[in-house]
């Protein structure tokens, strides 16, 4: 124990005195100015409406002619209006007999359910209208309802998982194959002190800049209102899995330049989850098996439920377990290739 | 011209023997192809349901028309489908009443879009005198494809100088950076050897990423006069960072750093009110999507593109103008 808080405390020193230390506080520096005073609470997303009325009366783009509503005067020129804005959407109203057609001009990429459901939001509506019944369904909720998170607080999951679980894979193969160029591996051959300690000691200094990185973020964009024994757990035990992650790839290759590829792949292949973060009714099972599906979604639940939900420490449990398991492979890897 | 060849010819071959080139090379094929998988199921997620086995078939083949169905068991195999993390409602019935089952995080929208699924089935009997209908412009590119397109461009070009800053950092620890000013290469003729291979690479991946993602009847003169654009500031950023750089960690975070700005610039153009978009003029990758969302759109216009194109080449003078000392002390 004593041998492993020395080693740390030696790579910690070293590393207070390289650049990259600096520039990932810097980054973090960045990103709260960027967040703080760039990027707004929650982000515009409105969709334009192109209305053209051909019932005789015209009430309806009378009523709408003061609204957001863009009204034009014929079919062709609501079109053109959708050619120019490929996310807006039209409606042409006009009269069959007595019927009133409400024709939604739809762009075209839209999936066939995704039609279905703009006509039955829009139908339901007329329905209610129609029986004077704007009660609803019963909802029931299993959990208390919780407001969902701004736009600026959902970027934050990304910036967490990305930052402290994903680039340490590339860091820390950058620490171990600099520290075979410079020697320092020999030096480790004549010193008391374990590959296994060795590496353990560099994921400690990654965990460490981890958590004096990300905490202070949170902090400052996020409040007090985060359970931070729990943050801090989630940050530790994802930080530890990238790191044992990126040494386990190391392990595979001799030089820095040969590892960057593999390392870059697997990142690349760890932010496809982002996708049901941001959507989060795309959610096929093997999404769920990478394990930046787990970073974003307990650092999501970490804002949204203040820590109370029992997934943050499974996922943090699992991915230690994991990265546990990654440093064993890599440490009797590194036991054959790291030498003198 | 054969100092410099020999340049690239150099880095051609530490790069293929490290395998980094060929990486590099397949990175933006691969976002490509998994983009190109996935969008379809993408575009096709809206509202997941799940419901009990013996839920009446006429409300299963009504939600079925608008959602994914999921069915489970039991009333607790339902409730643990729904808290699962990601987004699935319940839909219970009880003698003909249903009732919308939530776990409590899900936005407002997506429950209201429920709620008219069931109204939709509970009202269906009301007479609305009226007929919803739609029709389709036949505009099949999905939002999603052109924004993930643009974003692989964007970093292809990146990915180019990434390459130059890993070439001169492996050169550095290696000291044949110094080897290299004794021979009769000039730092001009360094500088533009070791520029070529990366401009090479981001040329090659965005147009193979634009092909495999499928865009048709785009204007390829726009295109690669664009991406020719943005391969410059990639080239003078690989350059500054790797100049600077003596070690690969502070390298990568340097690197890393520059996707700040990258991002920003993306996001920004996408999601910025338009009285706002000023603040992102000083960003030649503000530019770039510009460009390229209107060539994927097939909006492109000469006028627009050679002014934009103007603009990434003025602000990447600038920045080789304040880095091009440093670049030349950088390479001794």
């Amino acid at each position: 124990m004593k041998k492993l808080l020395a080693t740390f405390l030696n790579d910690a020193k070293l590393s207070f005195r390289g650049l990259y230390f600096y520039i990932e506080m810097g980054m973090a520096a960045l990103f709260i100015l960027i967040m703080l005073f760039v990027v707004p609470e929650n982000f515009e997303t409105r969709q334009n409406i192109f209305l053209v009325d051909m019932t005789p009366d015209q009430n309806l783009s009378r009523l709408l002619s003061n609204s957001d509503m863009q009204v034009f005067d014929n079919r062709l020129e609501l079109e053109k209006a959708l050619e120019e804005d490929r996310s807006g959407v039209g409606l042409v109203l006009s009269m069959e007999k007595d019927k009133l057609i409400y024709d939604f001009v739809l762009q075209g990429f839209e999936s066939e359910r995704m039609v279905e459901t703009i006509k039955a939001s829009f139908e339901a509506q007329l329905r209610r209208v129609s029986a004077g019944d704007f009660g609803g369904p019963d909802i029931e909720y299993l959990k208390e309802k919780t407001s969902p998170l701004s736009n600026r607080t959902q970027v934050l999951p990304v910036y967490l998982a990305m930052n402290i679980g994903l680039m340490g894979l590339f860091i820390i193969a950058a620490y171990i194959f600099l520290d075979k160029e410079e020697g320092v591996i020999k030096a480790y051959a004549v010193a008391p002190v374990s590959i296994f300690k060795y590496l353990l000691s560099k994921t400690m200094v990654m965990i460490m800049t981890g958590l004096l990185t990300s905490i202070p973020i949170v902090l400052l964009l996020h409040g007090l209102d985060v359970n931070y024994l729990f943050m801090i757990i989630a940050v530790i035990s994802f930080s530890f899995f990238g790191s044992a992650l990126g040494l386990l790839i190391s392990s595979f290759f001799d030089t820095m330049m040969k590892a960057m590829g593999a390392l870059y792949l697997v990142i690349m292949l760890m932010l496809i989850p982002t996708l049901s973060y941001f959507m989060p009714s795309f959610n096929p099972t093997w999404m769920k098996l990478l394990p930046s599906y787990h970073m974003l979604f307990t650092f999501r639940d970490l804002l949204v439920n203040q820590g109370q939900s029992s997934y943050i420490l499974t996922s943090s449990l699992g991915l230690f377990v994991l990265g546990v398991f990654a440093l064993y492979l890599a440490t009797l890897k590194f036991k054959q290739s790291l030498t003198v | 011209m054969k100092k410099i060849l020999a340049v690239v010819s150099r880095d051609i071959k530490s790069g293929t023997r490290d395998w980094l080139i060929v990486y590099l090379s397949i990175a933006p094929i691969l976002i490509a192809l998994v983009l190109k998988a996935l969008i379809p199921s993408v575009g096709d997620s809206m509202l997941n349901v799940a419901m009990l086995e013996d839920t009446p078939q006429e409300i299963q083949t009504h939600v079925s028309k608008y959602a994914k169905i999921i069915t489970v068991k039991s009333e607790s195999d339902l409730e643990e489908r729904i808290l699962r993390m990601d987004e699935v409602f319940g839909l219970k019935e009880n003698s003909g009443q249903v009732t919308i089952v939530a776990e409590g995080n899900e936005s407002d929208y997506m429950v209201q879009l429920l709620t008219s699924v069931v109204d939709q089935y509970r009202l269906s009997d009301q007479d609305i005198k009226a007929e919803v209908i739609t029709s389709s412009m036949g505009w099949k590119m999905s939002p999603l494809k052109l924004q993930g397109a643009i974003i692989v461009i964007i970093f292809s070009t990146i990915l180019g100088g990434m390459l130059i800053v890993l070439n001169l950092v492996e050169e550095k620890m290696s000291n044949t950076m110094s080897a290299l000013h004794v021979t009769p290469v000039s730092k001009t003729e360094i500088v533009i050897g070791k520029g070529i291979l990366g401009f090479l690479l981001s040329i090659f991946g965005s147009i193979v990423a634009v092909w495999i993602l499928g865009f048709e009847g785009i204007h390829y003169g726009m295109l690669a006069l664009t991406i020719f654009s943005i391969a410059w500031i990639s080239m003078i950023i690989g350059f500054g960072i790797g100049v600077v750089n003596k070690e690969p960690i502070s390298a990568i975070a340097s690197m890393k750093v520059t996707f700040v700005p990258v991002l920003a610039s993306i996001f920004g153009a996408i999601y910025l009110p338009a009285k706002w978009l000023f603040v992102l003029y000083w960003s030649p990758f503000y530019w770039a999507y510009l460009n390229l969302h209107d060539i994927l759109m097939q909006e492109g216009q000469w006028s627009i593109v050679l002014r934009n194109n103007g603009m990434i080449l003025v602000i990447t003078c600038l920045v080789f103008i304040g880095l091009k000392s440093r670049i030349k002390r950088g390479l001794n």
